[in-house]
């Protein structure tokens, strides 16, 4: 099952985002003293959402290349999605972009084409604030994926197979999630099993890792358990990975320690994408 | 006897996309039968990933079949410059259209419109000269559009790509935005060869160009039902045909045939 189904309006996949929001994210949050791991929570899934919404926007709107889900998980468990989007389980990506809670303004750093570099105020749209209150089920929400995505895959199963992505600091409270976790992999569409990537945010003041192919000098066991939990990355997705500098082998995971997640986005492919483009 | 050339140019949207979402572009816009000195031929493919990459293609295309140097690299700068001058223009206007109608860049556009467009671009230019049998061509080329000459049954030039393991849906192109094409501008490549009366041209976008190679390669004669298209409605089928039958990816496609006669 090689993982080459054309994602497109009439074949969409799916997105669902799992996000830890327990009590253990107030804790700081890698080398940076003074930001929380639910702070970083935060920062990746709303950067994660903008980048997917920027991937499938085009002049005349969105093209709903991927339906969206977030279920976060701590003090309650479910989809996380506020405002208009409360309480849906999955929602066209063009609903996601239409919907923020608000839209902040940054400063981005950009060339000034002399040689040195100008600010420019760019709009961020925010989904989502930190959250950290309760315990961390995180065996209840992967199962709870595994639900949403039966339904998913029912309806469509002929797409390229959903991306599950769980942000967490791998402390679940409720058992062992590499269980629940087979078999939210164990799902397929025609085109391959249901990939299942992994962000770990930490505490642990250890040098960040992107994409290993081994748990070799993972910090501690909550990213060995997290990284063998992630699913290889398919063939075509080492192949961008390559190419965006990563080093990559067949035995390469969707695992990120205290590392940037965002190139994900760049591994899908919905069509030509310039390789200058950056 | 000077020879002539006679151009026709089919094209057909991505499946599932409308005529209105189709981003390659080519020039001469219209079928061109007629006698000069230099005809120059363009086709430019937008990216899919990128804002507005359409009239960006349509814009580059437009700059090479204006420009009167022989196609080189370094006349490929000239035409990638101007084309830029001409893109800041149409995005200027562009966006005062947006406010005026009411409807604000929104922010998931902001990006697409700061990084710029993107596109191929494939230029060939053919020289007839005055009571000669022969005359020559010129072309140059960044990106995954492509080039092949068809001589006495054998394809004789296959430009820039030359064997159809040789696409990606990762080539480096042209950006509207001068300040990111440091890369592209080192990759542009030149070809040149001669004609004469039988030789046949075709222009075409990736997905139809790798079509075309992995047929050759394997022994094919792809140029043959090019050759018998004629009608618009048969570019059509045998493209449907060909992306059902799993031997093309789904893109836009766009073919330029051009018959020395």
């Amino acid at each position: 099952m090689p993982y080459i189904a054309e994602i497109s309006r009439q074949n969409p996949s799916c997105f669902l985002f799992l996000i830890d929001q327990s009590g253990s994210m107030r804790d700081p949050f890698g080398p940076e003293s003074g930001r929380r791991k639910a702070d970083g929570v935060a920062d990746a899934i709303n950067r994660l959402l903008q980048n997917l919404v920027i991937k499938c926007a085009k002049t005349e709107g969105i093209r709903d290349y991927y339906h969206v889900g977030v279920i976060g998980y701590g003090h309650r468990s479910g989809p996380a999605f506020a405002g208009p989007l409360a309480g849906r389980e999955l929602t066209p990506i063009s609903d996601v972009a239409a919907n923020p809670a608000r839209v902040d303004e940054r400063v981005k750093k950009v060339d000034d084409g002399a040689g040195g570099l100008a600010d420019q105020a760019i709009k961020f749209p925010i989904w989502f604030d930190p959250v950290a209150n309760g315990g961390t089920p995180m065996r209840q929400a992967i199962g709870r994926a595994s639900t949403v995505l039966q339904g998913w895959l029912s309806q469509h199963p002929d797409c390229f197979p959903p991306i599950v992505i769980n942000i967490t600091d791998g402390e679940a409270t409720d058992g062992d999630p590499s269980v629940p976790a087979q078999e939210l992999t164990k799902l397929a569409s025609t085109d391959g099993n249901v990939l299942l990537f992994n962000l770990h945010l930490s505490s642990h003041q250890s040098t960040p890792v992107e994409f290993p192919d081994t748990e070799d000098g993972l910090p501690d066991s909550y990213a060995r358990l997290l990284f063998n939990m992630s699913s290889k990355l398919p063939e075509y997705m080492r192949g961008i990975a390559q190419e965006e500098g990563f080093k990559v082998s067949e035995n390469t995971r969707g695992f990120v320690f205290n590392a940037d997640i965002v190139a994900v986005i760049r591994f899908l492919d919905i069509g030509t994408r310039p390789s200058n483009l950056r | 006897m000077t020879r002539d050339l006679r151009a026709r140019t089919y094209w057909v949207p991505k499946a599932g996309n409308s005529e209105e979402e189709y981003e390659d572009a080519f020039y001469p816009e219209h079928y061109m039968d007629r006698r000069g000195h230099v005809l120059r031929f363009a086709m430019a493919d937008g990216a899919s990933e990128g804002m507005l990459s359409g009239p960006w293609a349509k814009i580059l295309a437009r700059s090479f079949a204006r420009a009167s140097q022989r196609p080189s690299r370094a006349s490929a700068r000239l035409v990638v410059s101007r084309a830029c001058d001409s893109w800041e223009a149409w995005k200027a206007a562009y966006l005062r259209r947006r406010a005026e109608l009411d409807r604000p860049v929104q922010w998931w556009e902001e990006e697409g419109l700061s990084t710029g467009p993107y596109a191929t671009l494939l230029g060939v230019a053919f020289l007839l000269r005055d009571g000669s049998e022969t005359g020559r061509w010129d072309a140059v080329a960044l990106g995954d559009t492509c080039l092949f000459a068809v001589r006495g049954g054998t394809v004789t030039t296959r430009f820039p790509v030359g064997h159809s393991s040789g696409f990606d849906s990762r080539p480096v192109l042209l950006s509207g935005d001068p300040l990111r094409n440091a890369m592209a501008m080192g990759r542009i490549r030149d070809a040149r060869g001669s004609f004469s009366l039988g030789d046949s041209f075709y222009l075409m976008t990736d997905a139809l160009a790798a079509w075309f190679l992995k047929d050759a390669e394997a022994g094919g004669r792809p140029w043959e039902c090019l050759d018998g298209l004629a009608a618009g409605g048969r570019f059509l089928a045998l493209v449907d045909g060909l992306r059902k039958a799993g031997r093309m990816r789904n893109d836009d496609a766009t073919l330029t045939c051009i018959k020395v006669v």
